[in-house]
Order: C-alpha cells, then sequence, then structure tokens
C-alpha cells in the first residue's frame, strides 16, 4: 500500500464511519418508533349483547394465540372509571341517558400479533362486534414520520455511497496510470482482459473491505462512548442503553456491500481500460 | 505460418507503410526481414503480432485471421507467439526471473516446471547468475537477452524479433542467433529484423527485404548489392 492507498483508506473510513453512524440511528430510531407506531392494546366496542353472547365472544378472544389479555369493561365500569379519574369533566354529563347510550359496552385486549390488520379484520367478523380500535391514528404517524426517515437515511446514504465510489474509482485511475506499462507487457505475453483486471478489481474490493472494517470499529468505538458519556438523565439514560449495534448478518451484509461498492468502482474503471496495446480492442473493427 | 495478401497499412497523410505485400512463411522456417531504416519491418511486425491493425489485405497468422479475430481471442493467440520489441519491454519492479516467467505464469504452469524452464533458459542465453537481479540494473544487451528468453519461454509456435542483436557484441549476437537456430529446428518459425547483413550473409537463410513498403525474397549473397545500391541512392 502506498501513501495514497493510506490517504483514501483513511478517508474511505470516515466516510463509512458517518454512513453507518447514520444506519445505526436509523435502525434504533425505527425499533423505538415501531414500538411507538404499534400500539398493543386494543379497545373492541360491542353492540347490544346478552350476557351469554359476551362471554362467548369473550371465550373466542381468549383462545385466540394472538391476543394476551382480554379485559371486559362494561358501560358501568367504564363511567366509573372515567368519573374517577375525570372528577371534574363530564360527571354529570355520563348521567345523561342519551349520552349513554353512545358509549359501548367493551373489550380492552393486549395483542401480540405481527399482522395487527388480519387481526383486527378477524376480530371485526365476531358476533356482536361493533368496532375495533386499533390505534390507527398512531400508526398513520408513525409511518409517516418512519417514511421521511427512511427516505432521508437513504438519501444521504445514497450520496455518501456515491462519493466513496468515486473515490475508490480515482485511486484506481492513479493505479492503471502508474502500471500502464506493466499492462501493456501483460497484454503482449498473452494475459486475459479478466487477468489484466483482477488486481485493480482486489484492490478495489480490498480498500472496500478495510475502509468498512475500520469504520464498522469505530462507529462501535462511538456506540460505547456515546453510552459511557450521555447518561446524565434517567430519562435519555434508557434511551441510550436501549441502543442497539448490527448483528453480526447485518455486519455481514454491510462488509459485502463496502467490498461490492470497491470492486464494482474498480471494475466500471477498468472496464473501459485502454492502452497503447490494446489493439485487441480495435481488432473487429477494422478501418 | 505467416500468410498475407494485397497487405495495405497506409498513416494518414497519406504515408503508405506496406502497400500490396504478398508473404507466406511456412512452418518452423528461419526467415530474416532486412531492409533499410522506415521501410516497414516494425509496422509488418506490428500487423503479424495482432499490435496494429492493417488498412486492407488478408493476413494469418499462426491459424489465426487477424482481420476477423475477436477481441477475446487475442490474448489466445499471442499466447502461440513470441515478441522481442527493440525496446524490450521489460517490467521494472520484477527480477530478471520473474519478467522472464511471465508468460508461464499467466499460462497457469506450475511453480516447479515454470522455475525450471527460466533456470534453463537464462543459462542457454548466459544470464544465470543475473535471475535475481532487477533490469533496470543491468546493460542494454543483458536486458535484450532478458526480452529474448522471455519470448521463447512458452515454446511459442512464431518467433518475431525486432533487432534482436542490436545491444549486443558480435559473439553475443551469433549465441543468440544459434539458439534462434535451435528453437526453429524445434518446429517454431522464427522471423528476425536485422540490419547486420554479415551475420545474415553467414547463416544462409531465407531472406525477406522490404523496400518502400514492398517485399521481395532475395539471396543472402545479393544483401551486399543492395546495399550498395541503397547507399548510392543516398548519394
Amino acid at each position: 500500500m502506498n501513501r495514497l492507498h493510506w490517504m483514501t483508506t483513511l478517508v474511505l473510513s470516515c466516510l463509512f464511519t458517518i454512513v453507518f453512524s447514520i444506519s445505526l440511528m436509523t435502525k434504533n430510531i425505527q425499533a423505538g418508533l415501531q414500538q411507538w407506531g404499534q400500539p398493543r392494546i386494543w379497545t373492541i366496542d360491542l353492540t347490544e349483547a346478552t350476557q351469554n353472547q359476551i362471554e362467548s365472544l369473550q371465550k373466542k378472544l381468549q383462545e385466540n394465540s394472538e391476543i394476551e389479555n382480554v379485559r371486559f369493561v362494561s358501560q358501568k365500569n367504564f363511567v366509573e372509571s372515567f368519573q374517577q379519574n375525570w372528577a371534574s369533566m363530564g360527571s354529570d354529563l355520563l348521567k345523561d341517558p342519551e349520552v349513554l347510550q353512545f358509549i359501548p359496552d367493551s373489550f380492552e385486549i393486549t395483542v401480540k400479533s405481527d399482522q395487527p390488520e388480519q387481526l383486527k379484520s378477524k376480530i371485526l367478523s365476531y358476533e356482536n362486534v361493533l368496532n375495533v380500535d386499533a390505534g390507527e391514528e398512531w400508526r398513520q404517524r408513525y409511518f409517516q414520520i418512519s417514511k421521511s426517515l427512511n427516505q432521508f437515511s437513504i438519501g444521504f446514504l445514497a450520496i455518501l455511497s456515491l462519493g466513496a465510489f468515486f473515490i475508490i474509482a480515482y485511486v484506481i485511475q492513479g493505479s492503471v496510470q502508474k502500471r500502464q506499462k506493466e499492462i501493456e507487457v501483460l497484454e503482449l505475453v498473452g494475459a486475459t482482459a479478466f487477468d489484466i483486471r483482477k488486481p485493480f478489481l482486489i484492490e478495489g474490493a480490498s480498500l472496500g473491505f478495510i475502509s468498512g472494517s475500520i469504520a464498522m470499529l469505530a462507529t462501535y468505538a462511538l456506540l460505547l462512548l456515546i453510552k459511557q458519556i450521555i447518561p446524565a438523565s434517567p430519562m435519555i439514560a434508557n434511551a441510550i442503553t436501549s441502543i442497539v449495534y448490527f448483528s453480526w448478518i447485518e455486519v455481514t451484509g454491510i462488509l459485502l456491500f463496502t467490498s461490492g461498492l470497491g470492486g464494482l468502482s474498480s471494475y466500471l474503471y477498468v472496464q473501459k481500460m485502454n492502452t497503447g496495446w490494446a489493439s485487441s480492442k480495435k481488432i473487429g473493427s477494422n478501418p | 505460418m505467416i500468410h498475407i495478401q494485397h497487405l495495405y497499412k497506409t498513416y494518414p497523410g497519406p504515408v503508405h507503410a506496406l502497400r500490396d505485400l504478398n508473404l507466406k512463411i511456412a512452418r518452423g522456417e528461419f526467415v530474416f526481414l532486412t531492409g533499410p531504416s522506415g521501410a516497414g519491418k516494425t509496422t509488418l511486425f506490428k500487423m503479424i503480432s495482432a499490435y496494429d491493425l492493417a488498412t486492407s489485405g488478408k493476413i494469418h497468422v499462426a491459424g489465426f485471421d487477424l482481420n476477423d479475430i475477436k477481441a477475446s481471442e487475442v490474448p489466445y493467440f499471442r499466447r502461440k507467439i513470441g515478441v522481442v520489441f527493440q525496446d524490450f519491454k521489460l517490467l521494472p519492479n520484477k527480477t530478471v526471473a520473474e519478467n522472464v516467467a511471465l508468460p508461464l505464469m499467466i499460462l497457469k504452469e506450475e511453480k516447479r516446471f515454470i522455475q525450471k524452464q527460466v533456470t534453463d533458459l537464462l543459462e542457454q542465453v548466459g544470464l544465470s547468475d543475473k535471475a535475481d537481479q532487477w533490469p533496470e540494473t543491468l546493460s542494454g544487451g543483458e536486458q535484450q537477452r532478458i526480452a529474448i528468453a522471455r519470448a521463447l519461454i512458452h515454446k511459442p509456435d512464431l518467433l518475431i524479433a525486432d533487432e534482436p542483436t542490436g545491444n549486443l557484441d558480435p559473439l553475443l549476437s551469433e549465441e543468440i542467433i544459434d539458439l534462434f537456430e535451435r528453437v526453429s529446428k524445434q518446429g517454431t518459425t522464427v522471423v528476425i529484423a536485422t540490419h547486420d547483413h554479415g551475420l545474415v550473409q553467414r547463416r544462409n537463410k531465407k531472406v525477406l527485404e522490404l523496400r518502400q513498403g514492398e517485399v521481395r525474397e532475395i539471396a543472402s549473397s545479393e544483401l551486399i548489392k543492395n546495399i550498395s545500391a541503397t547507399l548510392a541512392e543516398g548519394l
């Protein structure tokens, strides 16, 4: 490795550290948002039902493996609870029978489903179910924030990756120029295009892999540092402790990506490589 | 081995480097190519080694139609030939032995086999003691012999050498031509461009003379007459 390679490795490592830090941040924010965006407590409003019908529905809900807890909240329970919590407001209002008719009996359930839409449809198909409040409003808000965050991250990462791509291509260009004579001689003695391109592809992929590995370590070190320095207030401390690093699969994927980026950048440059000896390129296009 | 019909090479100007050149060299033949500077010897070598394209005409070398060869086939064509260039084209960052070994390394031969071949050939060109040295630390004559060894190591079907004895003393020149003759006897076609008319006369081989882009076969004894004619033209 010459000085240019060291410098490039350093620059790429910094660039990849930024890329990985943003990815890690996005990943953790997404995880946080996902929890926030998937309310686990749903309310099932009921039509007028007999005690038997309510018990039958409760049994069905309890038997569903995607539901953890089922609690019946009668109209009476709801009014009592409301009056306890909001004593100053509406206590008289809830004595009005006309208003009371709009407050149905309900079930409060805790769900653990990965496919809430399907579960909701299923519950809605049960007899005596009037409505299921599955926190759509929250979920919609989560999707919007999550989508914006994703778009921003992808855009930013694409720009930084493109930067890394051009840096590697520039280094490979330098290497090709430096080894022009060697390439000519190799062509002269019968090296195939792949024989000639191979060392440059390896060089590009190695640059990507080494820089990616250094950046991975740097991102991990940054994470440890943040975890050590920041736990000032209990709320932040809690958020910081819940930050997780990339999984092994993600690390492997990212390193494959940086190596691939280096290899691809190199390939696109050497593919157009032309030398004084590249008569092979001219042959077939006889003037 | 080499079959050229109505070959023209015209550079912008127009400068006719080669005109209506017809040539046939059989497998295993040993041929000297002579002619004054600028006669087109190097241009012809470039055509034969797929270094450059002909403007028109047909050129077949070592079983390849060089007018119609695919880009992907060119390396395989070059593996069948050995070329000694005037400027040697050695790699300065590789040792003498590594330079010589290059064609066999490209052919992915076994390391032990490569080592043996390199040792044998370096001995034949008188460079056994220089195997681990860098080409740039050697004289022009020694570098020329490295280029010759590299052109021969993969036992090519055709050897093309442009002034291979240009930097060598008479004794060494004779030794190198002896080596070429031995190679020729083993079936390799050898085409040597040279200005060393004494050497050509002593060897009594087929001589092709290139003049103003045209080629004709002459007897080696005729060379002296032609040299005198060239000199007279010059005067």
